[in-house]
């Protein structure tokens, strides 16, 4: 047992030391525009993955339960959908900065995990409300559709910050809209410019939301069912279960804001951002606003 | 054509011809999506409200540390029971009524011009209102068909070499699906609320209570609640397993149903497993101890104790008894400590029995045989919940079809042969242009 945790304690090293690296290499890819610089912090982030990996294998094979019951353990599954999203992102379409707004938010959550204290961090026996395999299927999703919104945040950042880049740049010349022009028929392929890359980040926002949003239904809805299966009733109002639904409802905002109004360019990535902040409510501001079912102090 | 630059807030059947001004302005004004958000966001900090202000009865307003003019504001708005507020409630009214506005007058429309084949267009239009334009190599029209088929394009020729191609289309419907589950959902809501009853009853082993007495007690009972059960629960065994002494795994009760026509039967119950049957359901909820079990004299009962805190003894059960010819007050602080007995004659301590143990009060022989511990069950019907995951399921559905993107490429016949490629995504816009390169780079090296 003690040995199995000594192995959890390797790869959450492994985890935050890959990422430290990451964001170091990130960073240099913007300062020194070296091309090495990215894949050196891609392979930082790989790292930090297989980290993440490695603990919640561990922990579950020596905890026995599902490694989704306490904070620190729902910071691993974070960091790890996290890693992952950006790792196929960064494999599929080989942005630009994206590495270096995903590593330091992948890396604050470790930090946070690691200060963790103890009893939020160690392994404790599930109390009934939790025996259930719902606990896999409703955390999973929840964490999963928190990582698409944190990336989408950090790409909303990153848009922004490019955005007023361009307009000191060009004083005022035109937002968003990287297009394909014509290029006589004969060369394939596309050059990047700055506005290719703003127009990819407003991009890769919305389609970040758009993968978080049906994941969050569906984190909310298992809820639902677990509710109803555990304590009768599939929606009590509780704070959690409202913030869910407060932030469900702010990226409904979003998506329709931005696929029927064509609000695009900062006031899109503002609107993704109020959704961020909703999201660090559910996640994590909950707890300290009020009691709830979620917190389980009571019997259940 | 592009659905997604053109202006969109109009409603498609708007026409004012012979409703009048009026009509028109009342759908446009009901239908807008403008009004969807700001309802969307009003709802949202209705409950964000929720979520700061204890919810319940007005004494958890009463007791937080508030100026007493803030308490008084906060009540008069039901911010104490902000989800049953007449605002709240009537803001989720209006909502519904915006919602069903805009699935007819914009949805549907919408979604009628979007599965329409997409028709040709002048080369010119294409240069004027695409961005996202390529030359293509000069190639067989039938090639070209069969290199957009392979990249799973819906393709229509024409005669004058215009080649229009869609893909996606199933995007379309993300609005409309999300919308019918969201009403579905609200229906089972009121099913729920009309036609379920919700209850408790805290059960004695052994105790056994007909199913009508508990719809009785229900703290929440609709209109048309079925509200007639023949039967009977009993409570035969209610116990706990633990990891350690003071960590609980599991409660466990196993209840006993007697039906008329169907011999008794007995079931087990558990946090996360409750038992379904004639659509009841039980469910463990909570647990206590409400009383001890004591032998007195010859005879032995269960003393019913109550909740001690009026005697500022928060959590522990007491209570005044007559033993022979003194009285005495029975105190238990919780399942796992002595029985405290205090004489009330002299207000004196007299006795304090762990389990099993004996004393002599007024000259009768007591004995604590142990804690009488009760178990909690949740007891409710609730009719709507198949419709309610039904809408879950269509709302998850129709939130997913969203991630797909609708694409619309045109493609006209230049005089050098050359085609002109160009369209349109309404998401996905980066991997719409790797596309659009692909099929090119594929007629390219195949040419």
């Amino acid at each position: 047992m003690n040995n199995l945790v000594a192995i959890e304690t390797i790869f959450v090293d492994l985890l935050f030391w890959g990422v430290l690296a990451a964001v170091i290499f990130f960073w240099t890819e913007i300062i020194g525009k070296q091309k090495w610089a990215r894949l050196a912090g891609a392979a930082g982030m790989a790292l930090g993955f297989v980290g993440s990996i490695g603990a919640m294998v561990m922990r579950y094979y020596y905890a026995g339960y599902p490694p989704l019951s306490n904070l620190f353990e729902s910071l691993l599954g974070l960091i790890f959908a996290l890693l992952g999203i950006y790792l196929f992102i960064e494999w599929r379409m080989k942005p630009k900065y994206f590495g270096a707004a995903a590593a330091p938010m992948a890396f604050l959550l470790i930090g946070f995990a690691s200060i963790l204290p103890a009893r939020l961090k160690d392994a404790h026996p599930l109390m009934p409300a939790l025996q259930s395999y719902w606990l896999k299927i409703h955390v999973s999703l929840m964490l999963i559709s928190y990582a698409a919104f944190f990336l989408a945040f950090g790409a909303a950042v990153v848009y922004l910050i490019l955005h007023a880049r361009n307009k000191r740049d060009e004083q005022g010349g035109g937002t968003g809209g990287g297009t394909l022009a014509l290029e006589g028929g004969s060369t394939f392929g596309q050059t990047r410019t700055q506005s290719t890359a703003l127009a990819f980040f407003d991009e890769i926002t919305y389609r970040l939301i758009l993968l978080g949003f049906p994941v969050l239904a569906l984190g909310i809805i298992t809820g639902g069912i677990w509710a109803n299966a555990a304590w009768g009733t599939y929606w009590s109002w509780d704070p959690k279960e409202t913030w869910s639904l407060i932030t469900w409802l702010v990226y409904a905002g979003y998506l329709h804001a931005r696929t029927t109004r064509d609000w695009r360019d900062q006031r899109s990535a503002i609107f993704a951002i109020v959704g961020f902040v909703s999201v660090l409510v559910t996640y994590l501001g909950v707890n300290y606003l009020a009691q709830g079912l979620h917190t389980y102090g009571s019997l259940l | 054509m592009s659905t997604a630059t053109q202006s969109q807030e109009k409603p498609a059947n708007g026409s004012p011809a012979s409703g009048g001004a009026s009509w028109a302005s009342f759908i446009r004004f009901w239908s807008s999506v403008k009004l969807g958000i700001t309802l969307i966001l009003a709802i949202a900090m209705g409950s964000i409200l929720g979520t700061l202000v204890p919810q319940g009865d007005p004494s958890g307003v009463m007791n937080s540390p508030m100026s007493d003019q803030a308490k008084q504001i906060l009540l008069a708005i039901g911010a104490h029971n902000v989800y049953y507020s007449w605002w709240f409630l009537s803001l989720l009214a209006v909502f519904f009524f915006n919602l069903a506005m805009s699935t007819w007058f914009v949805c549907l429309p919408r979604l009628r011009v979007a599965l329409k084949p997409p028709r040709p267009m002048a080369e010119s239009s294409q240069e004027r209102m695409h961005p996202d334009r390529l030359a293509l190599p000069t190639v067989e029209q039938d090639k070209l068909i069969a290199v957009l088929r392979a990249n799973r394009f819906r393709v229509f020729a024409f005669p004058n070499g215009q080649i229009v191609a869609d893909k996606g289309r199933a995007s379309k419907f993300s609005a409309l699906i999300t919308h019918i589950g969201l009403f579905t959902i609200l229906i089972g809501g009121l099913a729920s609320g009309l036609m379920g009853f919700k209850s408790q009853a805290p059960l004695f082993v052994g105790q056994e209570v007909p199913v009508n007495e508990i719809v009785k007690v229900a703290h929440q009972q609709g209109s048309l609640a079925a509200g007639h059960y023949n039967w009977s629960v009993g409570l035969e065994k209610f116990w706990m397993d633990y990891y350690n002494p003071d960590t609980v795994r599991q409660f466990y009760s196993n209840l006993t149903i007697k039906r008329p026509g169907h011999p008794p039967e007995t079931h087990q119950i558990y946090v996360n497993k409750p038992l379904r049957i004639d659509g009841v359901t039980f469910y463990q909820s909570f647990w206590g101890v409400g009383g001890a079990k004591l032998s007195i004299g010859e005879s032995s009962r269960m003393v019913d104790m109550e909740n001690a805190e009026r005697f500022k003894l928060q959590g522990s059960i007491s209570r005044r008894v007559d033993i022979g010819t003194g009285q005495y007050f029975l105190y238990l602080p919780d399942q796992r400590s002595p029985l405290q007995v205090i004489d009330l004659n002299t207000f004196q301590p007299v006795a304090v029995l762990d389990k099993g143990q004996s004393t002599t009060l007024s000259g009768e022989k007591v004995t604590f045989s142990e804690p009488a511990l009760y178990s909690g069950l949740q007891v409710k019907a609730d009719p709507g919940i198949p419709i309610v995951y039904a809408g879950f399921f269509t709302v998850v559905l129709g939130v997913a079809l969203a991630f797909i993107s609708h694409r619309q490429i045109w493609l006209s016949r230049r005089e050098n042969g050359e085609y002109l490629l160009s369209g349109v995504a309404n998401r996905g816009r980066f991997t719409f242009q790797q596309e659009l390169l692909k099929i090119r780079s594929q007629l390219g090296t195949t040419a």
